[in-house]
């Protein structure tokens, strides 16, 4: 017997670049998942998205079909992150190669999981971001990211003093 | 990155504050506190969202000119400090949640008083939002725990009651309460009774009991697992004991100071056994392992022995500690009858190390060999170098194996 076909969904992305894909793929961002749920009436009109331009999407729909299936994390799991404000992620071997993008793609990504709401991606692009910041200098984060450096003297000195505490554990 | 909203800055910085463990220092997050207002602000809560005292000069400092941070904490490790300013401390801080509380202990007698009754002041009423405390290697009174009225997680390792300076007035919480509790060594029995009688401080209904026993009275630890599931089978609504109450083990780190019931051990696919601590008297180290083998069910399947010896120093002072007299006293033989007679033991690995019992050299193995002729025989028996429990490294060793 043949497998029930899947629904095919449209989007549309704010440079007017329009996707069709597979429902189940789609629902790896929450957002679309709750838009969807909301509609009972099949609609051929493309859902918008104008936060994300087409280049974006493409990779981010190439993750969430390399993930279609996999179960979406459970709000006991988030709530448990949040209890321990400690967040730790392994990147498999396939987001790594996947994330391995220029720096303006790899925020751009960043930026569309944050609006799509897909937990996953978001928290590779954010480890990833994490990983570049370790072992640079305050001068060279802020060079990295474009970062205006907005303490006084006065300030950067009082910090000094207040993480010289916390830092002989 | 500027543009960014600051819950995806804070969302990285939770990722740089996840790559160091508890005790160290989160040097990254350090430097990104000076990038910009927006960073510090993110990066302070993380840092001092969880810290570490282990000094009063700290602890001083942290009490007078760090104001502004007492609110941002929700965990704290204290580190073999005690005394009424620890507990002035944790006063201030309004929202902290957990407390570590870790003193090390040499003689296997606790003797650091948390709380402190010298701090004149009582319990403090922070003790009241907690809702995580790890105590370890300390000794506390017997009704500490009511005031802790929303402890959801405790963790005791090595802790003993003090019995003759107990807190009061004080009465058990009313409510019921569900509580996380893992409990580590024999000490911490004695505060388990306790707590599971009619005038412990918690009313039960969900309880996680983990390694109740330690290795070395599993006696114990079994009558009292036996006790927390009668008390608790009314009323309880999850519970989970390690080690299992049908001690369904199939692996097994074995000690002579271990007192087992070996009739239940039918799921034993796996022992390890250590002679790494010597106790006086010296153990008969042969004939208590040929009573142990022997005492299994006849059902058990047992597959595989390991037998790594570890150093100990005291066998350097005093050699009457090294099992190496009980082993010429007795021999080896009567265990390799026992192994060699269990249908379904594949594998006997015996490890050689520094000790003179099973001395590292080529005479060992082949006077070994002639000591367990019968496992030797059948290719049962495997001779290795061995420093570590449960990591055995034949490829290693290939070279004593052939000599």
């Amino acid at each position: 017997m043949a497998a029930p076909a899947t629904q095919q969904i449209k989007i549309r992305c704010n440079d007017e670049k329009e996707f069709t894909v597979d429902r189940d793929v789609l629902e790896r961002s929450v957002l679309i998942k709750n838009m969807l749920e909301d509609v009972t009436e099949q609609q051929d009109a493309p859902i918008p998205l104008p936060n994300v331009s087409g280049p974006v999407m493409a990779k981010v729909l190439e993750y969430c079909t390399h993930h279609r299936g996999e179960p979406l994390p459970s709000a006991d799991t988030e709530q448990s992150q949040d209890e321990t404000r400690k967040r730790t992620t392994d990147i498999s071997e396939w987001d790594q190669k996947f994330i391995t993008v220029d720096q303006e793609m790899l925020f751009e990504i960043i930026l569309a999981a944050n609006y799509l709401d897909i937990k996953s991606l978001l928290d590779v692009g954010c480890k990833t971001v994490a990983n570049m910041i370790k072992g640079k200098t305050p001068e060279e984060i802020r060079k990295l990211f474009n970062i205006v450096n907005d303490f006084t003297p006065e300030e950067e000195a009082q910090i000094k003093k207040e993480n010289e505490w916390a830092e002989d554990r | 990155m500027s543009t960014f909203p600051v819950e995806l800055v804070e969302n990285v910085l939770e990722h740089v504050y996840g790559e160091y463990q508890p005790l160290e220092s989160p040097i990254a997050l350090f430097k990104c506190s000076t990038v910009c207002r927006t960073w510090k602000s993110i990066a302070h809560k993380l840092i001092f969202s969880e810290i570490t005292t282990k000094g009063l000069r700290e602890i001083d400092i942290f009490k007078k000119d760090m104001h502004p941070f007492h609110r941002l904490v929700r965990r704290i490790w204290i580190k073999d400090i005690s005394g009424g300013d620890v507990e002035q401390l944790l006063g201030l801080l309004p929202n902290l949640k957990e407390i570590h509380v870790r003193y090390n202990i040499n003689t296997w007698n606790p003797k650091h008083e948390f709380p402190s009754k010298s701090s004149g002041q009582g319990v403090p009423l922070i003790f009241r939002n907690l809702t995580s405390l790890s105590l370890s290697g300390i000794v506390f009174p017997v009704k500490f725990f009511y005031y802790c009225t929303s402890l959801l997680d405790l963790k005791i390792n090595s802790c003993k009651f003090d019995r003759q300076n107990d807190i009061s007035p004080a009465t058990p919480p009313q409510r019921p309460r569900s509580l996380v509790l893992r409990a580590i060594s024999w000490f911490t029995m004695e505060v388990l009774e306790w707590m599971l009688s009619p005038q412990g401080a918690f009313d039960l209904t969900k309880l996680k009991v983990l390694r109740l026993s330690d290795r070395t009275d599993f006696s114990k630890g079994y009558d009292l697992v036996q006790a927390i599931v009668e008390r608790c089978a009314s009323s309880v609504q999850d519970l989970m004991i390690d080690p299992p109450t049908d001690y369904a083990f199939e692996n097994l780190e074995l000690t002579h100071e271990c007192i087992l019931h070996p009739s239940e051990l039918s799921n034993l696919r796996t022992v390890t056994i250590s002679i790494e601590q010597q106790i006086l008297p010296p153990i008969n180290f042969v004939p208590w392992m040929i009573a142990f083998f022997t005492s299994l069910p006849e059902d058990t399947q047992l597959e595989e022995i390991l037998l790594p010896c570890n150093f100990f120093d005291d066998w350097i002072e005093d050699k009457s500690l090294d099992p190496a007299s009980d082993i010429r006293q007795y021999g080896l033989e009567g265990l390799d009858s026992v192994w060699s007679g269990m249908p379904t033991l594949k594998r006997v690995v015996i490890g050689l190390y520094h000790a003179e019992a099973f001395p590292i050299s080529g005479s060992a193995v082949s006077h070994l060999r002639k000591s367990f002729p019968n496992l030797s025989g059948r290719g049962m028996l495997e001779i290795t170098g061995s420093t570590a429990i449960g990591n055995i490294s034949v490829a290693d060793w290939w070279w004593i194996v052939g000599s």
